[in-house]
């Protein structure tokens, strides 16, 4: 299972080929909601997704392998989703969950090993679009298991907005910007 | 069942297959307690799964009644671009409408004309579509909740991503901040 899981996470790289270091924080988003059972749990691991993509956007921020363009877009979608984070932490707080004050450890060290492989901007824009479209699969997953109204509705705007990210990412790799008719996550 | 297998062949997507689970039996999907719901429960809240479905349904119809306007109206890669959303939505009018037929139900039909504002210019016709893009992605928004089918949240959600989508590549087109804001659907 954590074989297939891996090697979905790796084709979602948008034909950019990545290393194989490159996978423990894409599976991490991918999986973020794999284990929920409850609305209370979904929303921790909507907490920890999105941990995981303020992290990787400030990482990328800051690489010198990025131009002045990309960095810049790297902010600006990192500071999304530091306002996704914030509120599916508010929305989790509302449940009595307990957000993680920290990322995960666990989180934070695939977070440096899957960048620590990356080189180029096309590596590391190929490696935020395929956050991005494990994040909108995960949230799609969501969808489906949410009961709560103001959360389904919290959580589609935040899929939408990860796929508004793609899309740019999807042009600045120059390739079509919205291939598909219908947006799951799925390679 | 053969209409079943006959769509999914043409279809040929495992969205189809989502849309279709959605709209079956009902022995698959248990959202919100449908699975022990009673027959009078379950039929209950297919109407009102099928009342949704049309809603969204004209929305697409309005989608694609604007994106042939565009196209007409715009010439090289912004017609191309036009026509391909225009595509783009006429599988999401496919899709609903079968998962209204699915349901038993009668999808609703395109009106013979919409209204269109004055497009002179490009920039008129960047600012109607990006309007009419807004309005579906509001309409999804307000809609998922109240889908019993869980299925049908994930279609819904997935078209809404696909809108969000087209509305940042014409914002881009317009010159605006393509992505202004953190969550779709928030006045912008």
């Amino acid at each position: 299972m954590a074989g297939i899981t891996r090697r979905v996470a790796l084709r979602n790289a948008g034909g950019v080929t990545l290393a194989a270091s490159a996978a423990p924080l894409l599976v991490g988003v991918r999986t973020a909601f794999a284990a929920a059972t409850g609305d209370e749990e979904t929303m921790l691991g909507a907490v920890r997704l999105e941990q995981g993509l303020v992290i990787a956007y400030r990482t990328l921020a800051g690489s010198t392998a990025l131009d002045a363009g990309a960095a810049a877009l790297a902010r600006h979608f990192g500071d999304q989703e530091q306002a996704h984070l914030d509120a599916v932490s508010k929305q989790l707080q509302t449940l009595g969950g307990v957000v993680p004050g920290e990322p995960a450890p666990d989180m934070v060290k695939a977070g440096r090993e899957s960048l620590s492989a990356l080189h180029t901007q096309e590596q590391l824009l190929a490696f935020a679009g395929a956050l991005e479209t494990n994040a909108i699969a995960a949230y799609y997953e969501a969808q489906q298991s949410l009961r709560r109204a103001e959360f389904l509705q919290t959580t589609a705007a935040i899929m939408a907005n990860e796929g508004q990210h793609l899309a740019l990412l999807r042009e600045a790799l120059h390739r079509e910007p919205v291939p598909n008719a219908f947006e799951t996550g799925q390679p | 069942m053969i209409e079943r297998r006959a769509f999914l062949a043409v279809a040929g997507t495992t969205l189809a297959g989502g849309v279709l689970a959605a709209c079956g039996s009902g022995g698959q999907d248990d959202s919100n307690g449908i699975a022990t719901a009673t027959g009078a429960e379950q039929s209950t809240a297919a109407s009102a799964d099928v009342s949704i479905l049309n809603q969204a349904l004209a929305v697409e119809q309005r989608a694609v009644a604007t994106y042939q306007t565009a196209a007409q109206h715009l010439s090289g890669a912004r017609r191309r671009t036009a026509q391909h959303f225009e595509a783009q939505e006429r599988m999401h009018v496919d899709a609903l409408s079968q998962a209204v037929l699915a349901l038993g139900a009668t999808p609703t039909t395109a009106r013979d004309r919409y209204a269109l504002p004055p497009l002179s210019d490009d920039d008129a016709v960047l600012r109607f579509t990006m309007g009419v893009e807004q309005i579906a992605v509001a309409q999804y928004l307000d809609l998922i909740p109240k889908l019993s089918s869980q299925n049908l949240r994930a279609t819904f959600a997935s078209i809404l991503t696909v809108e969000a989508e087209h509305l940042a590549v014409l914002r881009e087109e317009a010159g605006q901040e393509p992505v202004p804001d953190a969550f779709v659907g928030r006045g912008t």
